[in-house]
């Protein structure tokens, strides 16, 4: 980040009357007279700016942004991995972005042909039968996943109410299993970390239960070796497993999620296969499903034209289909990004991404054994949780040394999840990073460790960080309590 | 591989310190018979410029980007400033993390405050939050906040017939989950919009939400009066869905009609096509009911040093606290896309946006005119549709004209131009079917006279 001083003017208090940044064509038609009524009656309250002024704020806010670009984020959970430049290329290409999503399907080959072979690919890498790109992030991608649940249960005729989702899951399972009607029964972790399986046993006897959500690799970074049994139990009991594909990338090229028998999951492309995280979007979902939950797939969907010629179509028949979702396919520029991911790494490079993400993981969790409490200590995948435990005996707690860390260049940890391990700060180092940044950063952390260590500590070291950076610690509750969410309501 | 940095070297050195000799020990949670054996079955890795050849191919492939485009329905291919898409394409803004650690990503968090102030001016409101995935999945989101703040109603909802198809489907297969019913709210066969008079509550009850679009699928201005009637009626909660965002240049917002919520797609304000997405969900409400609102939202505060700084706020809505009792299961926002459409607004400012909006709906007044005189001097059983329009008009058929629309749409192609859309229009109207027409500032008058060339009698 740069160190001079950053001017942060909102663009409306650097407005000029009579300034504009625009060019458009003008209509060589004569102009229609306004309408009669419905007029708009108040002025638009926006910037004035030339073009040179608006390309100036802009890239002066950019500068004010952390970003991969920049720095190691050790996001736990979020993989935030280098997002090559080629696929910004190939996104941008004309035949992909001016391309209207009802243009007839002989003059959308190419189009139609990247989402079937990115289907593919997808479900070749993830184990299952199908897939569907048509959820916007991976949240949708619960919520379709969820609802295919929902109409094969009703199908069956069975009318069940529950999903049962594990305490250290992420917030959006249950939000979007109350989307679809269901209640929400928690699900504890035992002393290994992992599903409780003797009280999955116990909640699913009951035969309300519709199904499980799960997440592999869970949040806690530990592979969940009875998946097949759990997988096993949840079909005896009637139901269905939904799989949070947000660890994915641990998995990749070493082991299937569709092989060990759950019937669908959600991926989350800009974690696993590298679309920009864009400061928290557009995500791009895609759903993939066992053979079970086929016939339920969201409508409309791509097929290959049998004749053996290179054709492809959307197809809507489909009887027993979930409907639509979403407009269209889904965000398409995304998956052009996605394809040009997997295309380029191929079979090799795919297992490669799983192998490094799960080896650097473990440098970290060796490497700051002693340092840090670490307490699921004898294995991780891709992240590894630590906790605050020996520091806050001296005033030090997880949200200090994540402040303290941005002073040292590098984004925090995920801190305070999952829920279930107090002061946790939950550290994904991703394959793209290089031995060499993943050790300085493990420099970093035992230095901050030491310093917490020291007498009067907090004071020392941890108040008021980050110190060196264009903002100082923001009052957040101060947002809250006085609700200034327009520059009309600064006035 | 260049984004894979680690040696084998470095690779044994990681797995000495861990105490295993191999990848496979280094993970003893995973099954053996779950291991995937050997190489996943994928087309071998390509060289960057085989990449670039190949997805030129598919792209080049796509002629429908090259054609005169006159597709619409909810999706334009409108011009955007070409400093958008490099500024937007800055690292800083497209590889940054979700704005939670404020003192690290001011950049994002005052572009998203920016885009709110922009986008609650251009709709009248006095909130926008920070985006939702689309158009769509905006009133489906405000059908679910307005049925959460009318609890007394009957979980029902009233939508136009004027409303997008793909919008009615959406809410058709998603409301029913939550027990919610929806509706019609009938057009008027004649003007084809939804009116007071056109209104009726057949759901013995009051409704919980009632929806308007605007401009509605057969490009027909709707007056958000009408709504504010209709829903006043019965203290329901009122639902504008601006289908296109420019339109506001020069029409009424759903603000100056008290509108309770106005969502919308703002595709229009500077986002490609891209064969459908990623676009842009537009939401705004009234203060009094943020807290019911769905989507991330960022507010201004100040910083340890007194600094002005903003910061996401009223997170306790949202799924990653909440969890399943969160307004809304959405964790992201479309938030490169809301930034290029702060850029776009930026870069109009209030003078640009009502003159774009204007020159818009000059061509296709001018289109209704030329058209409307060809059918009736030539006395042809098909019409244009009447009334206020945007940049979109439909032409309605003729009875016993099943084939008009497909001949023509053929006949347009095979001189390179996507002429339009067929749309259902009501029986009731008289006319068996619409084609619907979409104008862009891309279009000369030499490009409408051609459309009045194929569709009219010679």
């Amino acid at each position: 980040m740069p160190n001079w001083p950053l001017k942060t003017k909102l663009s409306i208090d650097l407005s000029c009357k009579g300034h504009h940044a625009y060019s458009f064509p003008k209509a060589d038609v004569p102009m229609a007279p306004a309408p009669e009524q419905n007029c708009r009656k108040s002025k638009l309250n926006f910037p004035e700016l030339s073009e040179l002024s608006a390309v100036r704020h802009f890239t002066r806010l950019s500068q004010l942004n952390f970003s991969i670009d920049a720095g190691m984020y050790p996001l736990g959970s979020c993989t935030m991995k280098y997002n090559p430049r080629v696929n910004e290329v190939t996104a941008s290409q004309r035949g992909f972005t001016r391309l209207h999503p009802r243009t007839p399907a002989k003059f959308s080959q190419g189009a139609l042909k990247l989402m079937y072979e990115l289907e593919n690919l997808l479900g070749e890498i993830s184990g299952f039968s199908r897939v569907s790109l048509q959820p916007a992030a991976g949240a949708q991608g619960e919520y379709l996943g969820i609802k295919m649940m929902r109409a094969c249960l009703n199908d069956r005729g069975e009318k069940r109410n529950k999903i049962i989702i594990p305490e250290s899951a992420h917030g959006t399972n249950g939000a979007s299993a109350a989307m679809c009607g269901y209640d929400v029964i928690p699900l504890r972790s035992n002393e290994r970390g992992l599903v409780d399986f003797q009280q999955l046993d116990e909640l699913t006897k009951s035969g309300d239960v519709a199904g499980l959500m799960i997440t592999n690799p869970n949040t806690l970074g530990l592979f969940e070796t009875e998946i097949q049994k759990i997988c096993q139990l949840i079909h005896d009991r009637g139901g269905l497993v939904y799989c949070d594909g947000a660890n994915l990338n641990a998995m990749m090229g070493i082991t299937r999620p569709g092989d060990a028998g759950v019937d669908c999951m959600h991926f989350n492309m800009h974690k696993t296969f590298t679309t920009p995280h864009g400061g928290g979007g557009p995500g791009c979902g895609g759903l993939g499903v066992s053979k079970t939950l086929i016939p339920y797939l969201p409508v409309p969907t791509v097929e290959k034209i049998p004749s053996g010629d290179d054709e492809y179509v959307f197809t809507e028949n489909s009887e027993k289909s979930v409907g639509k979702i979403k407009d269209y396919y889904g965000h398409f520029l995304m998956m052009v990004r996605a394809y040009t991911y997997i295309r380029e790494l191929g079979p090799k490079g795919i297992k490669k991404v799983g192998e490094d993400a799960v080896l650097l993981a473990n440098f970290i969790r060796k490497d700051l054994e002693g340092h840090y409490d670490i307490p699921y200590p004898k294995t991780c995948m891709h992240e590894v949780v630590l906790t605050d435990k020996f520091q806050i005996k001296n005033g030090v707690k997880t949200l200090d040394i994540a402040k303290r860390l941005i002073d040292e260049g590098f984004h925090p940890p995920t801190t305070y999840f999952p829920l279930i391990v107090s002061g946790a700060l939950m550290i994904e180092p991703t394959e793209t990073e290089s031995l060499r940044m993943v050790e300085e950063f493990c420099t970093v952390m035992k230095k901050i460790a030491k310093e917490a260590a020291e007498e009067n500590a907090f004071e020392k070291h941890f108040k008021d960080r980050p110190r060196n950076m264009p903002f100082a610690r923001v009052n957040e509750t101060l947002a809250a309590r006085q609700l200034k969410l327009t520059w009309k309501d600064l006035e | 591989m260049r984004y894979l940095p680690l040696t084998e070297e470095e690779k044994t050195r990681i797995l000495k310190l861990c105490g295993v000799n191999n990848f496979e020990e280094l993970t003893p949670n995973i099954p053996n018979d779950l291991r995937v054996n050997g190489l996943l079955n994928l087309p071998p890795r390509l060289s960057e410029f085989e990449l670039l050849e190949t997805l030129e191919t598919m792209s080049t492939t796509n002629k429908g980007a090259w054609m005169q485009n006159h597709l619409g329905q909810g999706v334009y291919d409108h011009t955007c400033p070409t400093w958008i898409d490099q500024i937007v394409g800055r690292g800083e803004f497209l590889t940054s993390y979700t704005p939670y650690q404020p003192e690290v990503t001011q950049g994002t968090l005052q572009s998203i405050f920016e885009f709110q102030s922009m986008i609650a001016d251009l709709y009248g409101m006095e909130v926008s939050n920070a985006s939702l995935y689309d158009g769509a999945t905006s009133v489906l989101e405000a059908v679910l906040m307005a049925v959460r703040t009318r609890k007394n109603h009957k979980p029902i909802v009233y939508v136009s017939e004027g409303t997008y198809d793909n919008t009615r489907k959406i809410l058709e297969s998603c409301l029913p989950d939550m027990g919610i019913e929806v509706r019609t709210w009938w057009a008027d066969p004649q003007s084809l919009t939804s009116t007071p008079e056109s209104f009726v509550n057949d759901c013995d009850g009051a409704p919980a939400a009632i929806v308007l679009q605007s401009p509605n699928r057969w490009g027909i201005v709707e007056d958000w009066s009408d709504l504010k009637k209709v829903a006043d009626l019965q203290d329901s909660r009122s639902i504008a869905y601006v289908s296109h965002a420019l339109s506001l240049g020069v029409f009424s917002p759903p603000g100056e009609s008290d509108i309770d919520i106005a969502v919308g797609e703002g595709q229009s304000l500077g986002i490609p096509p891209g064969f459908g997405g990623p676009h842009l969900g537009l939401f705004c409400c009234k203060k009094a009911d943020i807290r019911q609102m769905p989507g991330r939202l960022v507010g201004a505060t100040e910083d340890a040093r007194g600094k002005v700084a903003y910061c996401v706020t009223l997170s306790t809505r949202e799924q990653h606290i909440r969890r399943e009792k969160a307004t809304s299961n959405i964790c992201s926002n479309q938030n490169l896309m809301a930034l290029r459409a702060a850029m776009y607004m930026t870069s109009m400012g209030p003078e640009g946006m009502n003159k774009i909006a204007k020159g818009l709906r000059s061509r296709i007044f001018y289109l209704r005119d030329a058209l409307q005189k060809n059918f009736q001097a030539s006395g042809s059983p098909h019409s244009v549709v009447q009334g206020e329009l945007f940049n979109e008009l439909t032409v309605l058929v003729g009875p016993k004209q099943s084939l008009w629309v497909d001949e023509k749409i053929t006949q347009a192609q095979d001189q390179g131009i996507l002429i339009g859309l067929e749309v259902t229009v009501p029986k009731r109207s008289g006319y068996i079917k619409g084609l619907n027409i979409a104008v862009t500032e891309r279009h000369y008058q030499s490009h409408l006279d051609k459309i009045v060339e194929i569709l009219g009698e010679n």
